[in-house]
């Protein structure tokens, strides 16, 4: 299997996000003028049936110049309390979600965002209290 | 691990070193054979002329029976190209035929830099301003060209 | 008689000549595989770990079938056959049971003296060995079915009622096992028609039409564009409507002497070998490490899937291993196929030994020597090899050298090999793109309709838009009219709509493989005909490497010459008459000028072999019908629920949304749609 570059795959991944693929999940870039597509931003709706149900969590994601070789960096914009998410930054734990522990070059942003909205329903994310709607790390 | 490069794609690489197009080059990345480091004059008696517009091109794995994926690198002042170095040409689109190649498709891009066509829009600020007063926006490609493309 | 190898006594019906081949119905693995009824392996001589056939040599003897004596000759012959093969068919499934429980060393010894000698002196022998048995056992562990059973059992019948046709038509599996193409189809019997058309794709050594084969060599190994019909293809090459598969050449150079052009093509393989390392099948459950057998039973997958993963995701993740197994088993199978066809080329190699002597000093035989070889084998021999790629061309679409003849766009008349052919479809049903783009729905052309149809294309140029673009306008679209198009192909030429091929096959000396002679007993035209003028000659091998368009217009003017024999379909074979030297050029092509209609009877279109795109273009309908009717229900019933709600956070989705949207694309361009 041919390697897609990293630019022609995050064009991919920009159209798909433009069309709205999942209803679940939403992203884009956070600069239409950069050609080099490093930075964008998510949201996630929150998972039904529990606290998170209703809510819209905003994420900003970081695709290095390895992605998708490596893993983008994923941060919380709106605070959240879930295992994998560092309460202090917002930083989404690499080693704490397993999508990014066992990155793999097919995977894409979407897949990140529609993970950690299944982590907002385990078994340990789900007593988690959290934060008022609305605020900020 | 990968499949070895198929037969076309060596002779299309081998063909455009032997008997280049003048005033377009495309140098395959050393890394992935289908990734080609694209350079295209600007075509004289356009607001591009004297320009070299920097591009890449991916030639995706179903090519020839699915079209390459071309950008510009270099930002450039055109209604068929989007702020991303996006390309809106039919025949990296719905026209594609596998009876193209690179070469046809590179010469197709650098007729589009002669003839841009602003009712079929990409960039529609850019399609806008060359329908309601051209000679403002021949001006402003030429100076994009000349802050981009020197 | 005695010395060719591959040679069967037993089995073979008095002055019925055999030909025998292990069975490979193993490398297919299963008794109810349909194609195990071909009727060249009808006899079942061996139980299933190693079968052996007989192949009942129904117009072999003569190339031109047409011979009415010949036929009841056949037919007779055939019909005393017959009472043996239909017992065979019948006790096939149990014998098979018996030999699952065989070790390996027992189940080949358990062959005949001729399976014994067709292993032997075999580099691959050991390996050949071991897919059988591992194939056998597969075969074993899947009990006929009854449905199987018939289509084995009709196929017998059918090899006495029309001997010459017996051979191609048992070639096929059963298309009438789905009756209604729109019936609604269990996951198993989408999975068995999955595997069926991948058993169509294996390239069978002794599936030869004019020395190229029946299935591609995989130039454009890509699975979803070979979802062509393979049993349509495989007749019309069979029918000679359609160039067959020939294995491609890199590079041709004419300066090759007859000693390195053998070399080359001698190297070449069945198949373009397969990537055994494919990333969508990376870290599946349920593949690596499993026997052959253990891959071929889709029961066992439930117990590998993921039990955390919900119901939809573990039908997900069901049909993702049986893809992938399938992949596997695929390349096992065509490794079976491959390994046959290096042994009877090793075997040829020695048996030219034994007949020539050892080779001294290195040298191989001399060419003379080489050329008059014939034996008895599907494996073409050199002098049918060098006809064929003395007379070659370069695909213009995969680069890829090819004999000819080739087959020609019906339009513009320019060459295009099988391979690249088979890849070009309809896309996807879709939402037309514009009002304007009328087009589509052009069915015929002529001459004056191509310039009309290079506007339309123009035109076309200046309507396009991005993907992009159009597939936000369809969305709108959809909720309006909803209806999706399918448009026909266009030539990769000139764009002319509703693409389709005609091919003019090789004079009849020329011709070997299914029904007609051997590829390995190929002679070819030896014998310089007094009518063909010496520049004739000249000119003809001067086309050797040039398009068979070039040639096109060289057999126009020869066929003052040459009388051409106009057969029923109105097409000629031109033949020029081939030099002395052995390196024989033909030139045969259709006669006529211009462009055909896609319904001309010569015609081959994109449709012809994907038969079944009106039936996805309406399944695709009723789908969207479904998902629109679905989302309006769920729609209201929300609204009914939690409307207020609902509706709040609809509205700040969007908005955010937007916004997002806005700042990260500014004044720019994809705002707006």
């Amino acid at each position: 299997m041919s390697k897609v570059p990293r630019s022609f795959r995050l064009l991919e991944e920009l159209e798909k996000g433009e069309k709205g693929g999942s209803q679940a999940c939403s992203y884009g870039l956070a600069d239409g003028d950069d050609i080099t597509m490093t930075n964008w931003n998510g949201t996630i709706l929150g998972a039904p049936n529990c606290v998170h149900a209703n809510r819209i969590y905003f994420v900003s994601i970081t695709c290095g110049p390895n992605y998708p070789d490596e893993p983008p960096h994923i941060k919380f914009v709106s605070k959240i309390n879930l295992d994998c998410v560092d309460q202090t930054t917002g930083d989404v734990k690499p080693e704490a979600l397993h999508i990014l522990q066992n990155w793999k070059r097919s995977h894409t942003m979407e897949d990140i965002l529609l993970e950690l909205r299944k982590e907002m329903i385990t078994p340990n994310n789900k007593k988690l209290p959290q934060p008022a709607e609305g605020s900020t790390f | 691990m990968s499949n070895p490069l198929p037969k076309r794609i060596i002779k299309e690489t081998a063909r455009l070193v032997s008997d280049p197009v003048p005033g377009i080059t495309a140098v395959p990345n050393e890394e992935n054979l289908r990734h080609f480091q694209v350079e295209i004059q600007g075509p004289s008696e356009s607001p591009y002329a004297g320009g070299l517009f920097k591009l890449e091109l991916y030639l995706p794995e179903d090519y020839p029976m699915e079209p390459p994926k071309v950008r510009f690198l270099t930002k450039i002042y055109h209604p068929n190209i989007d702020r991303l170095g996006r390309i809106c040409l039919d025949v990296l689109k719905n026209n594609w035929s596998p009876a193209l190649q690179i070469r046809t498709i590179l010469l197709s891009i650098q007729a589009l830099l002669a003839s841009p066509n602003p009712h079929d829009p990409l960039a529609n600020d850019v399609a806008k301003e060359w329908l309601d007063n051209e000679s403002a926006a021949l001006q402003k490609a030429k100076e994009c060209t000349e802050k981009y493309a020197k | 008689m005695g010395n060719v190898p591959g040679r069967l006594e037993e089995g073979s019906n008095g002055s019925v000549r055999s030909r025998t081949r292990s069975n490979s119905n193993l490398s297919i693995s299963s008794s109810n595989d349909t194609l195990n009824s071909r009727s060249r392996r009808n006899s079942n001589q061996y139980s299933a770990a190693n079968t052996t056939n007989t192949y009942s040599n129904n117009g072999i003897i003569n190339s031109n079938n047409n011979n009415k004596n010949n036929t009841n000759k056949n037919n007779t012959n055939n019909n005393t056959n017959n009472p043996g093969t239909s017992s065979h068919s019948k006790s096939l499934g149990s014998r098979r049971h018996s030999h699952t429980a065989a070790s390996p060393i027992a189940t080949t010894y358990n062959a005949s003296s001729v399976g014994r000698q067709r292993r032997a002196g075999s580099l691959v022998g050991s390996l050949l060995a071991s897919t059988q048995h591992a194939f056998g056992g597969g075969a074993g562990s899947s009990p006929t079915t009854p449905s199987s059973m018939t289509m084995t059992m009709s196929s017998a019948s059918s090899n006495g009622a029309t001997p010459t046709r017996s051979r191609a038509s048992s070639i096929f599996s059963s298309s009438a096992f789905f009756d209604n193409p729109y019936r609604k189809r269990s996951t198993r019997e989408r999975q068995k028609c999955k595997e069926e058309h991948y058993k169509g794709l294996v390239v069978r050594y002794d599936e030869v039409v004019d020395g190229g084969y029946l299935a591609p060599y995989g130039v454009h190994d890509d699975e979803h564009k070979l979802d062509y019909n393979e049993n349509v293809v495989k007749k019309l090459i069979i029918e000679r409507k359609l160039q067959p598969f020939y294995l491609p050449l890199d590079d041709y150079e004419p300066e090759w002497n007859d000693t390195e052009l053998l070399k080359w093509v001698r190297s070449l393989t069945l198949h373009q070998p397969y990537s055994a390392y494919v990333e969508k099948y990376e870290d599946l459950p349920g593949i690596e490490g499993l026997s052959v057998k253990e891959l071929e039973n889709s029961e066992n997958i439930e117990k590998y899937l993921d039990s955390s993963l919900s119901k939809t995701e573990r039908k997900i993740q069901r049909s993702q291993i049986f893809t992938a197994r399938l992949y596997k088993r695929k390349i096992l199978w065509q490794q079976y196929e491959t390994d046959f066809f290096l042994n009877e080329k090793l075997k040829i190699d020695s048996a030219k030994k034994s007949k020539f002597g050892e080779p001294v000093d290195g040298k191989t035989q001399s060419q003379a020597q080489s050329l008059s070889f014939r034996c008895e084998s599907w494996v073409p021999n050199d002098k049918l090899m060098l006809d064929l790629y003395r007379n070659g061309t370069e695909c213009p679409i995969c680069f890829l050298y090819y004999p000819g003849p080739f087959n020609i766009s019906r339009c513009c008349e320019q060459p295009i090999c099988t391979e690249c052919f088979v890849q070009i479809k309809r896309k996807d049903p879709h939402i037309p793109a514009h009002e304007n783009n009328e087009n589509n729905e052009i069915d015929e052309i002529d001459e004056d309709d191509d310039n009309k149809n290079n506007n339309d294309v123009n035109e076309n140029a200046s309507t396009n838009t991005s993907k992009r673009r159009d597939s936000s306008a369809q969305e709108e679209e959809t909720d309006q009219n909803g209806t999706l198009i399918s448009e026909p192909t266009s030539c990769p030429y000139c764009a002319t709509p509703n693409f389709g091929v005609v091919y003019t096959p090789p004079p009849f000396y020329r011709r070997c493989g299914i029904n007609s002679v051997l590829p390995g007993e190929y002679k070819g035209q030896n014998i310089v005909s007094a009518k063909s003028a010496t520049p004739t000659s000249a000119a003809a091998s001067a086309t050797a490497s040039a398009t068979a368009s070039a040639a096109s217009t060289l057999a126009t003017e020869n066929s003052a010459i040459d009388s051409p024999c106009v057969s029923s379909t109105g097409v000629s074979d031109v033949i020029l008459e081939e030099a002395e030297d052995g390196n024989s050029a033909f030139v045969s092509q259709i006669a006529r000028r211009g462009s055909l209609p896609a319904h001309h009877e010569s015609v081959v279109t994109s449709d012809a072999i994907r038969p079944d795109w009106e039936v996805k273009l309406n399944k695709a309908r009723e789908r969207q019908k479904k998902k629109y009717l679905k989302a309006t229900t769920i729609h209201l019933n929300n609204r009914l629920v939690s409307a207020t709600e609902l509706a709040r956070l609809e509205d700040e989705m969007l908005d955010k949304a937007i916004k997002m949207s806005l700042s990260s694309n500014g004044n720019g361009t994809a705002a707006n749609h």
